[in-house]
Order: C-alpha cells, then structure tokens, then sequence
C-alpha cells in the first residue's frame, strides 16, 4: 500500500495516514483481506516513528478497517466497504453544504444550481451506462 | 527512563549548559535541538558518561551514571565521526566492543552487514562517508543497548544514504525496546521521527515539545490588512515575516488575546497556514540572529 506523506499539511502524520489507507480503499487499490504492511515496514518505508504509525493502525483498527491476526498479520477488514463508504457520504455532505454557502454567497440561486448538478449527473450517467 | 536533573557544566571558564532539565521516557525518540554551540552534544556527552557535569545527577533507569558505571553497557553514544574506531578493522572492533558491551549480537552484527552488503574484512578508515555513518549505527544498534543517542546521524550525507539510515532507525525501534536520543539539525527529519522535542538555546532548555501535538499547540496564520501593517501585531504577536500588507505570525492555540488582536484591525485575508517544527525553531531561537 503506497502512502505519501504532505509535509505541508496541517494534519499531523498519524491523521494523514489514516486518511490514506481509507482513501486507498475508496480508490479500490487495495480491497477487502489485503494484508497490509506491519508497523515496521511501514515505519520504514515513511521513515516515520514506529510510535506514530502503530497510533494509526490503532485507531483503524479500533474503527474495523483494519483487523489483526495474532501471528499473521494486519489485514483489511471484508466489510470495510461500506464502513468507508459511509463516512465518505458524510464529508460529501459536508462538501455540499459549503458548496451551498458558497452559492449564496456569490448570489447563485437554488433552481441554477439545480440545474447544473442534473447536468452534471445526466452527463457521468452517459459516460457510465 | 533517562533523568536529567539540574545539570551544570561549564568547560574552559566558558558557561556550556546551565541549570539543563529533561526526561527521556523509554521506548520514545527524543530530538534534541538548538543552534550550534549551543550544547547539544556536550548534553549527549555526558548522558553516555564520558564527561562529567560540574553540578546535577544524570540517572538511566533510576541508576546514577558515575556513581553505578555498569549502567553504561546500556548505552551507545555514536558521535558524528568515527574517528576514534578508525584503526580497527570490521571484525577487530567486535572483540573490543564485546568488552564494554556483554549484550554484544555478534550475529545480529554480521547480518547487518549483510544485509547493507558491507565487505566483512578491512578497515574502517576505508569506508566511505555514507557507509561510515550507516556503519556506526550498525555497531551500535548490535550492542542490543536500551538507549542509543546519536549525534547529528545524517549530517552531511548525499540523500539515499540519509533515506537508508532513517529507514534502519525507524525499523529498530520497531522491532525492540529502545529509546533513541538524536541530536540534529534536520528538523524536517526530526517531524517525522521524533515522539518529543528538547530545544536548547545557550545551554538551557528552552522548550520541549510533543510532536503530536505540536500542530495543536501553535497556529501558523497569514494575515493582511487594508491599510499598513498595524504596529500593535508587529510588537505583541510573533510575527514571523511580513511584507507590505501581508505577515505570517504564530500564535499559541489557546492565545485568545493575540487572536483579538490580529482581529481588531478587521484583517481582509486571516488564513491558517500548515505548521512545521522549523517554524517553532526560529520563532524560539531564531531572535539571537539580530543581538550583537
């Protein structure tokens, strides 16, 4: 599983490696009972303090993305899907509620904006189907 | 655990750390940073037991270090040249650091080498500066102690050995109970490894920092005002750069005063901005630059 740190960003480490095994997930790169990278690879391969990752992999843990096999290893959770999958429509709408403050601020009415997301839906609808 | 306490030492009538206080917990990577000259590695030093201070006790799992010296097989200190083991060769200096360190993993050693794919014969002068440095860390990390402290273990090497060396630290502490003291001036390294920060300036510590919540202890925040750069913000806030309209301060998380502050002005761009420990390191030692 490849991730990449942002040392400019305002989240610290443990935060943006969660981030990006859950965005890994959502891009379907890796999928449900991958193994993933121990502690110790992963620590080495960010060079980034063991303490800092294992944080990380508690916290996925502790939310069912990742599960432990004593022995074994770490692996991606099988339901992990629709965990990930939830949180994501929920930051969506967070995003759309933004989008909609942004909108009234720049004096773009309901209807308009309507109309642009039944355009933009009709158009990914063709390019799917 | 580490403890420093109250630890003095001046050297040739010249002040080099006054008054020093810390903790090392176990298990932990702690950074030690400051301007040159500042101490630092005076401070490693005499955490190994090479010098002594003037006043204050250094213990290592509750055990005074001059007092209890057996302790010290606990303990690697990997100064930044080797120049002291240069006369040895790869396999000579395992005879000698057996003696000092009974926990010695001979094997341990020989697959290191392995593994970075050194010559086992030879001597050490003949190592190149990478290879040196990955070398010292090698013999240190064999010794199986419980701390190791290191001098400035990146200084001066071309990037892929730097990515190496990190990459072998990280991977130790990951697989035993160590705690590492690194002293350096890679603060972009240091984000990343360290669990906890000592800032030494003028030989006192200055401030220590947890890495994890560095980004919650202090707000980096870029702010322009209308007219000219208030007066008030330049002298009440830290004000790290400012040009024109435009200036970078930081401000403590919870400093609602400064907050009101930089508001009052009625600013038309207060943004936050994404904090590094470089930020910390010149706002806390960066003001010696402009005395004398």
């Amino acid at each position: 599983m490849h991730i990449l740190l942002n040392p400019t960003s305002n989240n610290p480490i443990y935060e943006q490696i969660i981030q990006q095994v859950k965005e890994r997930i959502l891009q379907g790169v890796v999928i449900a009972g991958d193994k993933v990278p121990s502690v110790r690879e992963m620590s080495a391969q960010l060079t980034v303090n063991p303490n800092t990752v294992s944080k990380a992999y508690k916290e996925l843990e502790r939310e069912g993305i990742f599960v432990t096999f004593r022995g074994k290893g770490t692996f991606i959770s099988e339901d992990v899907h629709e965990l990930v999958q939830e949180r994501e429509v929920k930051h969506l709408k967070e995003q759309a509620e933004q989008l909609v403050q942004s909108a009234k601020q720049a004096g773009v009415s309901k209807e308009e904006m309507k109309s642009w997301i039944d355009e933009l839906f009709q158009k990914g609808g063709e390019r799917h189907d | 655990m580490i403890e420093v306490k109250n630890v003095s030492k001046s050297i040739h009538k010249t002040d080099v750390l006054n008054n020093v206080q810390f903790n090392i917990r176990p298990g932990t990577i702690t950074g030690v940073v400051g301007r040159n000259g500042a101490g630092k590695t005076t401070l490693l030093r005499m955490i190994s037991g090479i010098i002594k201070p003037d006043t204050g006790d250094i213990s290592v799992d509750s055990q005074d270090i001059f007092q209890q010296p057996q302790i010290k097989q606990n303990i690697v200190f990997v100064p930044d040249s080797t120049d002291a083991l240069k006369t040895y060769t790869i396999k000579e200096i395992v005879k000698f650091y057996k003696v000092v360190y009974p926990n010695f993993d001979e094997d341990y050693y020989f697959s290191l080498l392995d593994q970075f794919k050194f010559k086992k014969s030879g001597k050490i002068k003949q190592l190149s500066k990478g290879q040196e440095a990955l070398f010292s860390l090698i013999l240190a990390f064999s010794t199986n102690s419980k701390y190791i402290l290191l001098d400035e273990p990146t200084d001066g090497l071309d990037v892929i050995i730097k990515k190496e060396i990190l990459k072998f630290i990280a991977e130790e502490v990951a697989k035993k109970d160590v705690s590492i003291i690194i002293s350096s001036h890679r603060l972009d390294e240091l984000e990343k490894m360290a669990d906890h920060i000592v800032v030494l300036k003028d030989g006192s510590v200055d401030s220590e920092i947890e890495m994890e919540s560095l980004k919650e202890q202090y707000k980096k925040i870029q702010v322009a005002y209308q007219d000219q750069f208030p007066e008030d913000v330049l002298q009440n806030i830290e004000v790290l750069s400012q040009n024109g309209r435009v200036g970078i301060v930081l401000l403590e998380a919870l400093d609602e005063e400064g907050e009101a502050i930089l508001k009052s002005y009625e600013p038309i761009l207060y943004e936050e901005l994404p904090l590094s420990l470089e930020d910390i390191f010149v706002t806390k030692l960066g003001g010696e630059l402009y005395v004398s």
